[in-house]
Parts: C-alpha cells; structure tokens; sequence
C-alpha cells in the first residue's frame, strides 16, 4: 500500500485499496455516510425503475397478442388490451406501476391476473436458497484454497490450483450442471435430476436436496473467480511491508499471514464478492433452466417470452434492489473491516 | 325431422374404435410400439396411485374462456370441464353434460338435454341457466374469449326448462358440435370468477393445486356421475427443456413423458422397464407465403419453392412426422392425400423461378419463431439454396412473430405450427396473415360449414383443401408425431392429440 497516501486527493482512490490513515477530513460520523449512501440506493433504485419499464416497452409483441394467440379477432386483440390496460399512455402505466410497488404492491400479471408479489416471494423461496448456498460453497472452497495457492504460489500445488480456478472459469456452467446430472442422478441416482418437491419446503431434506446439484453447479464457477482473487489479494499482502515487519519479530510466515495478512486480503474479496452476487443472480437463470427449478430466474424467461411485463419489471426491480443493497453491505462491511475508512466518506 | 341421438353418436365412436385400433388406449398403436403393452393392469391397479406426467407447454393462465393456445385445454378440457359434448383422443364427438341433442331440420336449431345429476365440485347441481351463460358469454359482442369464432355461428342461447338448453343458429354449422367439445364450449358456473386461480368444472377431476412454473395437480373427483377416475392424482409438470424432461423419465419422476429428439427415444428401445408410445397430431408445421408483396405474389414462385422442399429429408432430420399436403391430417373425415401435388423436383422449382424471371436468384426473408427446433429453419434455407433462392433467416420470440407476422404482415415466408384441429376455414378469413382470399375458396368453405350432410360436408371441405395445395397459398412441411415414454406399469394414457385434451379417465398404475 505503498505510495497512496502521496497521490494528489483529487485523483481519488479506489475504497478498498485503502484511504491515507491520517487526517479525518470532513467525513463525519458513521450515521451520516449510512443516510447518504441510502439516499444514493433510493435515487439508483428510482432510476433502475424507470429505466426497466422504458426498455421492455421497446420489445416488440405484447401480453394482448399472446392472450389472444391465432383465433382472435383485430377487435377482439383491442379489447382484450383495453382490459389489462395495456392502452393506457405509458406514464399512467408507469405511475399506476410505481405507485403499487411503493405500498409493496407489484401489481397483477397480465396473463393470470395472479398477484405479482405473492409470485415474487414464491420463487425466492428457491432463489435466495441457491444463490445463498452457493455463494457460501464458493467462499469455503475458495478462501482456503486461494490462500493456499498463494501462500504456495511457486511450489507445483499452487501452480495446480491456480490452473484448476483457470478450467472452472473456462467451463460454461451448463455443461457443468449437465455432466452433475447424469452421473449424479441419472447413473447414481443419488440426488434428483432437477424440479423442486411440490410442497415446497414443507420437507426440508427434499428441498435441500433438490437444490444441492444446482447450488454446487452456480458454485463452480464463483468459486474459480473468488479463489484467483483470494490468490492475487493474498499474494499482493503477502509482500506488503508489514508482513516482512512482522517476519523480522520472528514470526513463521503462516503466523504472519494469519495474524496480520487475512484481515488486509479480505478486503478486495468482500468487495469482489459484491459485485460477483449480480453475476451469480444471472447464472441462477441458467442453472434454474438446466434443473427445471421454479425460481425467479426461470420465471423471468417465462414471462419475458410472454411479455408479461408486469411481472418483468417486478422480478428485475426486486434483482436490482437486491444488487443495490448487496452493494451497500459490502461498503459498510468494508468500512467494519477497515478502521481506516470509517472516517471517509 | 331428423333427430339424431347420442345413442347413434355412441355407435360410431365404437366403429372407431374397432377400426383403428386403441383410441387412448394407452399404449401404443401397434405400428410404433416398440413392445406390446396391456391395455390395462388387468384389475391390479391401485386406486390411490399418483401419476406424474410430463408435459412440455405450461399455460400461461387456468382462466380457459380468456386464454388462447392448446395448454389450459391439455389439462382441464374433460378431466376438469366439460362441454354438453366432449369429444375422444381421435376427435369423435359424444356426450357429456348433455345425453342427447336434437337438430332441426333446417339445421340451425339444436336442442340438447342436459344430465340431471351433474354437478360442480362443491356438489351444486349444473343447471341449464350455467350453460346458457357460459355460452352467451363466449358468443358476446364484447367477449374477450379468443376461442369466440368457434361459436360464431350461434346467434342465441335459451333454456325453455331447467333441462333444456336450445341454440339457434344464424346458419347451418356443420362444425358446431366439434367446436362446442373445444375451450370455447366448456360450462363454468353462472357468475363464476377467479377461474385463474379455482378452475371449477364438472369432471372426473378436480383442480387442487398450480405450482407456476413447475407442476399442475389434478385429484379424483369422488362425486363424478359417471365412471371415476382409475388414480387418487394426477401431476402435470412442466419440462421444456428436452434434457430435462428426459432425465425425469430416466430417473421415475416422471411416469410419463413427452420426448421428440430422435436420439432421447432411441436410447429406450428395448429397454424392458419403458414403452414408447407413437400418435397422431395436428400440429401443421407450416411454411406460409405472404402473396400481398414482391415476389410471392406470383404462384410460379411458391409452387417452386414447394418443389424444392424434400418434407421426407426434413422429417429424417426431425426424426418424426408424416407428410401432409394440406393443412387437412388423416384423422380428419375430409382427408385426401395430396402430397403429390409439387412433388419434390429441384430442376423443375429452378424452371419455375427462371420463367418467373427470377434465374439469377431470389433473395426472400423466413421469420421463425424460436420455440421451434432449430434445424427446421435451417433445413428450409438450404433446400433453397439449391433452387437458387437465398433465405434471410430470423428467429424472434412468439410475441415477436404474432405482431410482425400475423398482425402486420410484415413477412415474405413463415414457419408456425398450426396446432388447431380442424382450422381449414382460418385460410379464407379476410385479414388473415396468408391464405386463398378468392370468392371461391371462402365459397366453398362456407358449403362445408353449412352443409346439411356429412357427405356434402366432406366434399366441399375435400375441395378446399386441394384448392389451397394447388393454389400454392403455403407449404406444409409436415405433421408433428407426439412421442410419449411410459414406465411399464402405467396404462390407458392416451397417446393421440395429446397437445389439445389428455383424457386421464381410463389411467390406471399397477400395484407394486
């Protein structure tokens, strides 16, 4: 972390490589950095609303014709559009939208006339499970294995772990989740080969292993991401100058590492992970098709394909939020982390 | 006055049956199975059985009067619903909440008698006033129903008695009793709402649950008026993708399912402990030609671009289908083989297009939507390359396709499936996105519909659709197969025309 503290202020520096540890310069206490940084989230999520309705307007096709399909009539396809309001200008459709979210209400889907938001939390009950677990695979393979990569970055195991995260990255995951399927549940039959037990989680155990092979295919991939990170993060440490400081007290280089070098490499990893859990929400839509889950990711392709876009707008907003916030905890994590930040702004 | 009763209705299903084998049976026509099945467990069945059936197309709604498409009906037309008539897997209409209909001998009064012990799931009686809303509702000027058309020619419904219903027709529809057994013709509960979420019909079964985006789940109903159900549940869950749907079966969690790829059913021949099961479709996969613009418009040009098309590579490539040349498949009475009409024959479509002053090539753009397999499309742009015709490939999403191409008309060659049986007067609709606009073809559609026989009946629909092969209005590339692997066990499945209605009535599971 040599030299930062010198450059210029107005250059700016990225957070998570560390703010100069002197002078507080006007950040002010913990609270106002939360109330503005919620402030910035509520102005993003404004913004991400307005920009998801507007896109899917452009979508040619709309849920009136797919209602309609091959037998209706041209009159009948305006009534039946007069019906879900799909005349309406689009800022009434906007407002009449946002104002519904804004009480928690997502509005109906054109379709089905089902409510949006009972959908919504149906499929998180799959969602947020597999992104959640897999997320965690992810972080027990990789942090241990990216240390260790680093930590023997020029013996031949490190060398091997490195080139294994290279193939995991390389490897597209629905080939992985293919290949997990026939031989872990069509030749092994030891786990089922994709669905989610009708009663949701009403069995535990079927639900959880419903969701093992999906969880370890997203995982694959975030894991090579998350270990070359970890690798790099405690490689860069690893030759910082307090490492060596702590060597010259007679530490071993493990005790080094461990005292003072974890706290120091996590920060780019909380930082990474963040921005992997947009990643991540996206491989869910891949995963969820390969296993037939009833998630939110199998949903949105459904409905897009539908142009059930009542129910776009409220999946992709909810994901959005959910980015949005995952980006928030990870700012005030770091700031947790690193007691240098706590004044900054 | 000619009275025809169900009595007589009844008697020619049985002919039916007799002449072409099992019908629902289950298992396998003789000609595609791969080993015999029983038509039924032979009295071991288990009467609490729960059978799990894959199935591909997943509905976007259970509301069947305001969703268009075949996918509310696979499920709930006669398992959940019922018309006054129903019709079987081969498309034979007999009773159902009606037991007998008279027609009046101008043909445009029908007077049906209703079952007096029929009843909607909380076991309140159906009543005549049940089925003339219903019906009053589709035939509106205002209905939202997208099926309405099937009805159009209903221009009254009235009930003199609680066990009479009568329709009064603006003209002689030869077609009416067909449609009726159709989603348009399905009785719902006079002021009943949210059949979104609580379809609630008069049939075998009974709706319990929808898990969106996963399954649909069907129970007995124990209170049916006729023969009940063989199992306690029945569980629709959907599987688009073919991997999926074929691990499902692979591994039991499914008993029965859907599988088109060539290669998924080959890997179960001879397998002891699955049954493949062949049927029929109307699934019309059809190459439409836009004859409002450019070079299309010239009948040398599509009857060239016919010729071109070698249909028996196309269903090599697809590794199932039958060869049709009209929109009309051989279950339908009027049926007539008219593949020979442009053959394939390359050198003759090159002759064509050259006399059509298109011999330095013809550049024509094929709008596809993406829920069919690739290699339809693809197999299409290289049949006509070798004519000398360069095909500007595009896939778009189904929505994509209904407003370019079926609302806008903004296409030079298409390719849909035309799943709806029956569907010959479509092509003569004014406005629609291809078809034979000439006074002749309407002409003769319009004697089919009205004729006062059968015979007259088949003669003029026959007529129609040799006019719209010869004519060249489209290419029929062929008519879909549905492949269905069972698990040994299960039994009376039906196996033809299982995209429209799937009768669970006669599936039985064995014992284990």
């Amino acid at each position: 972390m040599l030299g930062w503290p010198w450059l210029p202020e107005w250059l700016g520096q990225p957070e998570w490589l560390g703010q100069p540890e002197w002078p507080e310069r006007g950040g002010g206490p913990m609270a106002v950095i939360v109330l503005r940084r919620l402030g910035l989230l509520v102005v993003s999520l404004f913004v991400a609303s307005l920009l998801v309705f507007a896109l899917l307007r452009l979508l040619p096709g709309d849920a009136a014709d797919v209602l309609a399909g091959t037998s209706a009539s041209p009159d009948q396809v305006l009534r039946i559009r007069h019906e879900i309001g799909a005349d309406r200008s689009l800022p009434a459709q906007y407002l009449h939208w946002i104002g519904g979210v804004l009480t928690g209400d997502f509005g109906v889907s054109a379709l089905s006339g089902a409510s949006v938001s009972a959908e919504l939390s149906e499929k998180l009950r799959v969602t947020a499970p597999l992104v959640g677990g897999a997320t965690l695979l992810a972080l027990a393979v990789a942090v241990p294995l990216g240390i260790l990569a680093a930590a023997r970055h020029r013996r031949a195991s490190g060398v091997a772990l490195s080139a294994l995260s290279q193939l995991g990255l390389a490897v597209p995951a629905f080939w992985i989740g293919l290949m997990l399927v026939t031989v872990f549940a069509v030749d092994w039959r030891l786990l089922p080969a994709g669905g989610f037990p009708a009663d949701g989680w009403a069995d535990p155990v079927a639900a959880v292993r419903a969701l093992v092979l999906p969880a370890v295919t997203l995982a694959v991939v975030e894991a090579a991401v998350l270990l070359r990170f970890v690798r790099s993060a405690t490689l860069e440490v690893l030759h910082a100058d307090f490492i060596r400081t702590a060597r010259s007290k007679g530490l071993t280089r493990g005790q080094a590492l461990r005292r003072h070098g974890i706290r120091n490499a996590a920060l780019p990893v909380v930082s990474m992970l963040g921005l992997e859990f947009a990643t991540l929400l996206l491989g869910a839509v891949v995963v969820e098709n390969v296993f037939a889950l009833p998630g939110l990711g199998e949903m949105l392709v459904a409905d897009i394909g539908n142009r059930d876009l009542v129910k776009v707008q409220g999946t992709v907003l909810l994901v959005t939020a959910a980015v949005l916030v995952v980006g928030f905890g990870v700012d005030l994590a770091h700031r947790l982390l690193d007691p240098r930040l706590r004044g900054a702004r | 006055m000619r009275i025809r009763t169900f009595a007589a209705a009844v008697a020619v299903t049985g002919l039916a049956l007799a002449a072409c084998g099992s019908d629902g049976g289950g298992d396998a026509d003789g000609a595609s199975a791969s080993s015999g099945a029983s038509a039924s467990t032979g009295g071991r069945a288990n009467p609490d059985a729960t059978v799990t059936i894959g199935a591909v197309l997943e509905p976007t709604s259970l509301d069947i009067t305001r969703t268009s498409g075949v996918a509310p009906g696979q499920i709930l037309l006669g398992n959940v619903y019922e018309g006054l008539v129903k019709r079987d897997q081969k498309g034979v209409v007999s009773p159902a909440l009606a037991t007998s209909y008279k027609i009046s001998p101008d043909g445009r009064t029908y007077t049906f008698t209703l079952a007096d012990n029929a009843a909607f799931q909380d076991g309140a009686a159906v009543r005549a006033a049940d089925v003339v809303s219903s019906l009053t509702k589709v035939i509106a000027p205002n209905s939202t129903n997208p099926h309405a058309s099937d009805l159009a020619s209903i221009s009254a419904v009235a009930s003199p008695d609680p066990h009479t219903v009568v329709l009064t027709l603006k003209e002689r529809d030869s077609g009416l009793l067909f449609n009726l057994t159709g989603p348009a013709g399905v009785v719902v509960r006079e002021g009943a709402t949210g059949l979104d979420g609580h379809p609630d019909g008069t049939g075998p079964f009974r709706f319990d649950s929808w898990r969106r985006g996963d399954s649909i789940t069907l129970v007995r109903n124990d209170a049916y008026r006729g023969p009940k159900a063989k199992v306690a549940r029945v569980v629709f869950r959907y599987l688009t993708a073919p991997n999926a749907q074929n691990n499902a079966v692979r591994t039991g969690q499914v008993d029965v399912g859907v599988i088109s790829d060539n290669d998924l059913v080959e890997a179960y021949r001879g397998n002891p402990k699955f049954l493949i099961a062949e049927g029929t479709t109307t699934d019309k996969f059809t190459l439409a030609f836009n004859q409002d613009r450019g070079p299309l418009a010239d009948a040398r040009v599509r009857h060239a671009i016919r010729q071109g098309i070698d249909k028996d590579g196309l269903i090599k490539v697809l590794g199932a289908g039958t060869r049709i040349g009209s929109p009309v498949p051989p279950l339908d009475p009027w049926y007539e083989d008219l593949t020979s009409i442009d053959r394939y024959d390359p050198a003759s479509a090159r002759r064509l297009l050259a006399q059509a002053g298109h011999g330095g090539g013809l550049r024509l753009g094929l709008t596809i939507p993406n829920i069919y397999p690739q290699s339809i499309g693809d197999y299409v742009a290289s049949q006509l390359r070798e004519i000398g015709v360069t095909v500007d490939l595009r896939r778009v999403e189904f929505p994509a396709w209904l407003t370019g191409v079926y609302t806008k008309h903004d296409y030079d060659l298409s390719i849909v499936d035309h799943a709806e049986a029956r569907d010959l007067a479509f092509y003569v609709k004014p406005g629609y996105y291809f078809g034979d606009r000439s006074p002749q073809a309407s002409d003769l559609a319009k004697a089919g519909a009205t004729a006062a026989s059968d015979a007259d009946r088949d003669t003029a629909l026959r007529a129609l659709a040799r006019r719209y092969s010869e004519d060249a209005i489209a290419d029929w590339l062929l008519l879909g197969k549905a492949r269905q692997v069972a698990r040994v066990g299960v039994t009376g499945y039906p196996t033809d025309n299982v995209s429209a209605t799937y009768d669970l009535s006669k599936i039985e599971v064995a014992k284990s």
